[in-house]
Parts: C-alpha cells; structure tokens; sequence
C-alpha cells in the first residue's frame, strides 16, 4: 500500500511510473538487466534507430567535463531492418513501456521510419529525435526550425497511430516557439531536453579532444539550463513534458515536475549508478507522502502556481 | 555485478621515497568470484556526480578463496585522486568483473581437444599496461603452468625508478632470464621499446611455433605488436584501451574497429567484447 499514484497517462503511452530511461544511454535495454530489472522504469527510451546503418563518429567519443559529460557517439546503431529482425522482438517481454527513438535525413525518412513501426504491436510510443548535435545533415537541424520540426512531427503523425513524442533541442533561441510547432503539428508529448552543443580542447595536443570536434553535453551541468526550458515550454503548450537533463537524485527529479514535467528522463546518471531509476523512484515517493499528495498530478507544474 | 567492497589495503606502491604516484588496491567482496585474467572493474570515486563517471581500473590480482581483488593504479586526475584519499576499511562501488579476458592455457589439457595449449607465451607490456598482464602472469604461476610452458615477461618503461615501483613479487618467481625490461632512457636493461627484444624473441626460430602473445600498452606499442606478430605468423591477444562512460556497452563510446566476416569492418566496445581482442580482428589503419 503506497497511497501514492506514480502512474503516467500520455495519450496511449501507459507507465506505471513516471521514469524514462534516455534514449542513448540504455543501449536497446538490454544492458541494464544484470543490475535493475526492467520493471523499475515507467519506460525505456532505446537509442536513436535511423533507416540504415551507422557506424557513428571517430574516437575519442567521450569527455567528461566538471559534472558534466561531452558525447559525440554520432547515433551508431544497427539500422531499421536489423532492429526489428534482431531486437525488437525482445521488446515482448521488457515489463516496461517501449519508447522507440526515430532520426533521419529527411523528412520522407521519418516517414519511412514511422510508418513501418506503426504496426509492430510490442511498441508503447514513439520518439521523434529531431535534436541529435552530433551528426552532420538532419538531426538537430530539424529541431532547430519551427517550421521544420512541424514538418517532421506532422510527416510521423499521418503514419503512425502510436503515441508520438517529439524531442527537442535546448540550441534554440527560443524553446517554447519549437514546442508549440511540435505540438500542433501532432506531437502527444514533448521531451526536454536533448544535449547541449559543447567542446572541450585538449591542451597537450592542442586539438579538439573529441574525434568529431564538438559533443553533447548531458549531466548535472545542463540541469539548470532544462529546468528552466522545461519551465517556459510548461507555460506555453498544453502537451505534457517529459524532463530530462542532468536528473541523478530524486530531488532533480522533483523539481523537475515542478516546473512542469509529466515524466522525468535519467541518462548519463545511470552510467555512475545503476541503481539510480530504484532510489529516484522510492525519494519521489518519500516527498510526495511526506507532502500529502495523492498523485504526480498535484506536483507536475506547481512552481506556477506560486 | 555491482558490489560494495571492503578496502583492505589502499596504499603507494613501490619504495616510499619513490611511489611514482602508484598505488595499490586491494578489495574484499564479491567480484572476485567471477573475475577472470585481462577483465576490468569500474569503481566509483565519489559519492557525488563530480567527477560524474565511474573510473575503469583493470584487475591485476585474483584470490577467489580469500574474496580479494588487487588493483594498481596512477594517480592522475580527479577521479584517481579522491580514490588514493579513499581510507582502508571503507566501502567502494565496484562494477564488474566487466569485458572479456585473455584465453587461459587450460589446467589439465584435454588432450582430445584441438585447441591445444600454446607452446610458449609471452607477455609484452607497456608502461602501466604490465597491471593488466599482472593477472594472467599470476594464473600461470598459481597453476603451475610455468612450469610445462615457457613464459616470458617483456616489459618496457619510461625509467628504472617506474620499473622499480611499479613491479611485484610475480616478476620474481619466473626465472631471471624470462624477464626482459626495457627503458626509454636506458637507465635500467634495454634502452628502447619492448618491440625490440620483441622482434629478437620471435626471429630467433619461433616461427611457426605455437608462440601465443599477450600485450597490453599504449595503442601505438599494441598496433607494434601484432605487426610483428602477424609478420612472424604468431597470435597475440591485445588488452585495449578507450575512453568509456558506462563501461557495459549501453552507450557506444568505446568502440574500436575489427575486421567483420565479409573482410569489412565493423566496431567492438572496448568494454564488453574486449578489452582484450585478438591482435588479428582489430583494425588499426584510419581510425575510425
Ligand atoms: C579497460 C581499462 C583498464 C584500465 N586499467 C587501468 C589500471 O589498471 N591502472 C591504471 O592506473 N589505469 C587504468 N586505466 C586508465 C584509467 O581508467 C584512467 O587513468 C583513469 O580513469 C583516470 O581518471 P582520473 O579522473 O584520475 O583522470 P582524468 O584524466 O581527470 O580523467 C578524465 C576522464 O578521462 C577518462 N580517462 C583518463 N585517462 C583514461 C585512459 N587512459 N583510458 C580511459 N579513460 C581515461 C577518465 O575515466 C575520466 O572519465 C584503464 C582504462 C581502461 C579503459
Ligand atoms: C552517450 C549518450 C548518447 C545519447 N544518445 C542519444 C540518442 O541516440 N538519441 C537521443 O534522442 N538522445 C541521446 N542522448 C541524449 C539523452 O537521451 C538525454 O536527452 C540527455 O543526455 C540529457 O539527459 P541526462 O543529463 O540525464 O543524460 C544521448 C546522451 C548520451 C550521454
């Protein structure tokens, strides 16, 4: 007996609770396992799946900085076809919400990729990644734009009957203006934030550290700057959000449904503790009986309300 | 597994006016149970997220009776730093045992399997690359197989004060004319890389012979190494090295390039399936 509702409606995505595994940092979920069982996540968001292979960027990939984590992995994965021969039937028995993360080069790519998912019945939602730094052509590039990130959203809504997630990029001027192009354009939920483009030079060599010369960065060091996204874009759609960015306590997390997050994602933190979804999940908890709260609903937003 | 292990011993190693910023490890819990020669661990060396990431140390010693394994390592940055800080008789977050090890010579061959022993072994080691090396070294003593199978010890330095510090007992118990070390600046045995008393071991009539190599170094001395090999038909194994971040495969930042089966290439995580690869898979030209 708990006396506290964790559960997380978004249109047809179903999660028992409100955490997401990032996409990219739990590989297709099945890394994990040895450590947390599946079931602790509301759901898993698997790394960016594009049309055809992608052997990814040069090494080194990574750089961790104070607090923070430079990535350039550059959404190496197998491909569509090999996806769904070798992975996603697994997806049968995850115990969890499968969020599957969708990128590509153009639109009609997008659409490839969201009409032959649309009918894979062991798919909970997907996630439309238009806010990869790390590649050259598309990625960020759609998310960048308010018309184009529509035109992404709008191509993957008319082929999917899925519940559609459209995950932004924080290299914007102005967050809510993409928001609200993705949210008309179809999208059910909106996830913020993607990682923010950095560098970082290494002063023997004197020469970029990261093979691709520029990186994501993710961690606590981004925190900040998602809270605040997550707190103007709050105001200004009405879909729900999914936070992410820097979330490694439940005291992150909390304060991230306070600004205005249905559901929170966990990335780099997972990498220095696995066990990071259990005890984020038991503190949420903990806050929300301790306050009298019965459901996530009465903290999602309330920094507003004050 | 992800284990909290007792800290028996956390201190410099080496001579105590010469540590060389070296240090020795030794952790009592549950990886050792299941660790094997060449696999790493990844500990984490706050309890706060800076430094953020868990830090990869190989294993160098195993003592599955007594739960104990031994590791060695630099201080280097932050991460090394806040560990040698870390008091004996507290707890640490241990991952592993992670990746894949060297293949071990089996105890008791079968002597209906093919894959038989390899007539002789060498360990090449670079620098603090001999830490990894320590492991394996130490199944061959522990079992004896020093004694049916010749192993020699090429280890190369940057100076005798490294060499002096960084070695251990193990060195000791091979015969004195097996352990071949080199330095850079000549100050102790060969001046020079170890490829050099390298290539003299595997020209002098080993061709052919079922010679197996075992390196672990900087990427530049290992891409030596199994030119060499390949040039003498001998097989090496290679322990890697690569920045990683959740050192379990998830997120793809280790990777290294290997041949694939169609004569591609494809990539390996350094983190789980290597660290160590056979020198013949990895693919050194162009980086990726
Ligand atoms: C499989 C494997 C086994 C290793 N075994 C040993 C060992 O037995 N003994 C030992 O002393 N060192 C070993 N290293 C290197 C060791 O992990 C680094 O020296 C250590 O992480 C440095 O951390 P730092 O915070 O002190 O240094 P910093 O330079 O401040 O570290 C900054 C970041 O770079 C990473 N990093 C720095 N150097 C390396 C490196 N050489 N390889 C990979 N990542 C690096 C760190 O993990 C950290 O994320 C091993 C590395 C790998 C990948
Ligand atoms: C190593 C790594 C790889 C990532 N790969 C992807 C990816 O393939 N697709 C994607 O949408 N986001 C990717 N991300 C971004 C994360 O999903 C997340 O948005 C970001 O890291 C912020 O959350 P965090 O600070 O909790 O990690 C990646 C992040 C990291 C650290």
């Amino acid at each position: 007996m708990t006396g506290f509702d964790m559960a997380v409606k978004i249109k047809g995505l179903h999660m028992k609770n409100p955490l997401i595994a990032c996409s990219g940092t739990y590989g297709f979920g099945e890394i994990y396992r040895d450590y947390v069982p599946t079931s602790a996540w509301g759901g898993i968001a698997l790394k960016t799946v594009t049309p055809k292979p992608r052997a990814g960027n040069p090494v080194p990939r990574l750089r961790e900085t104070p607090a923070g984590l430079l990535n350039a992995i550059g959404l190496e994965n197998p491909g569509l076809k090999a996806f769904r021969q070798s992975y996603l039937p697994a997806m049968d028995d995850m115990k969890t919400a499968v969020i599957v993360n969708i990128s590509g080069f153009s639109v009609d790519d997008f659409k490839y990729m969201a009409s032959s998912l649309d009918q894979e019945t062991n798919i909970d939602a997907l996630e439309v990644n238009i806010s990869c730094p790390n590649i050259k052509h598309g990625g960020m590039q759609f998310g960048s734009d308010p018309e184009s990130a529509a035109a992404v959203v709008r191509a993957v809504r008319e082929n999917t009957y899925l519940p559609l997630i459209a995950k932004l990029s924080p290299n914007v001027t102005d967050i809510t203006v993409i928001a609200k192009a993705a949210a008309g354009a179809g999208a059910d939920a909106i996830s913020l934030i993607n990682t923010l483009v950095g560098m970082s030079i290494d002063i023997d060599t004197q020469k970029p550290f990261l093979g691709n010369t520029t990186g994501g960065l993710s961690g606590p060091a981004v925190r900040p700057v998602a809270v605040r996204m997550v707190y103007q874009t709050y105001k200004e759609v009405d879909v729900p959000i999914i936070g992410m960015g820097g979330i490694t306590g439940w005291q992150d997390a909390v304060e991230f449904f306070l600004a205005g997050a249905s559901a929170i994602g966990i990335g780099t933190a997972n990498f220095g503790n696995p066990l990071a979804p259990v005890e984020i999940a038991q503190g949420i908890e903990a806050y929300a009986l301790a306050r009298g709260y019965s459901s996530l609903a009465d903290l999602v937003g309330k920094a507003h309300s004050n | 597994m992800l284990s909290q292990e007792k800290i028996l011993i956390n201190r410099p190693m080496g001579p105590a006016h010469n540590s060389q910023g070296l240090f020795k490890l030794v952790l009592h819990g549950r990886v050792a149970e299941e660790a094997q020669p060449g696999q790493f661990v990844t500990v984490r060396t706050s309890p706060s997220s800076d430094p953020l990431l868990r830090r990869p140390l190989s294993i160098a010693g195993i003592d599955k009776k007594a739960g104990e394994i031994t590791l060695y390592y630099r201080v280097k940055g932050q991460g090394t730093t806040l560990l040698a800080r870390q008091p004996e008789g507290t707890y640490l977050s241990v991952l592993g045992p992670l990746g894949q090890g060297f293949s071990l010579p089996a105890v008791s061959p079968d002597p209906a399997s093919r894959t038989a022993n390899p007539a002789e072994l060498i360990l090449a080691a670079g620098g603090i690359g001999i830490f990894a090396l320590y492991s394996l070294l130490e199944y061959l003593l522990k079992n004896h197989l020093t004694d049916r199978i010749p192993v020699t010890v090429l280890w190369g330095g940057l100076d005798k004060a490294f060499l002096d510090c960084a070695t251990t007992d193990l060195l000791f118990q091979l015969p004195k004319n097996n352990v071949v070390l080199c330095t850079m600046d000549g100050s102790y045995g060969y001046e020079g890389l170890v490829t050099e008393p390298l290539e003299q071991l595997l020209s002098a009539g080993r061709k052919g012979r079922e010679t197996m190599v075992a390196a672990c170094g900087p990427n530049v001395m290992l891409q030596a190494v199994t030119e060499l090999c390949q040039r003498f038909y001998v097989s090496s194994e290679i322990c890697m090295e690569e920045y990683m971040a959740c050192g379990l495969g998830a997120c793809r930042g280790c990777v290294c390039r290997l041949k694939d089966e169609t004569g591609g290439v494809k990539h390996g995580r350094v983190c789980l399936e290597g660290p160590v690869f056979t020198g013949e898979e990895v693919v050194w030209h162009d980086r990726i």
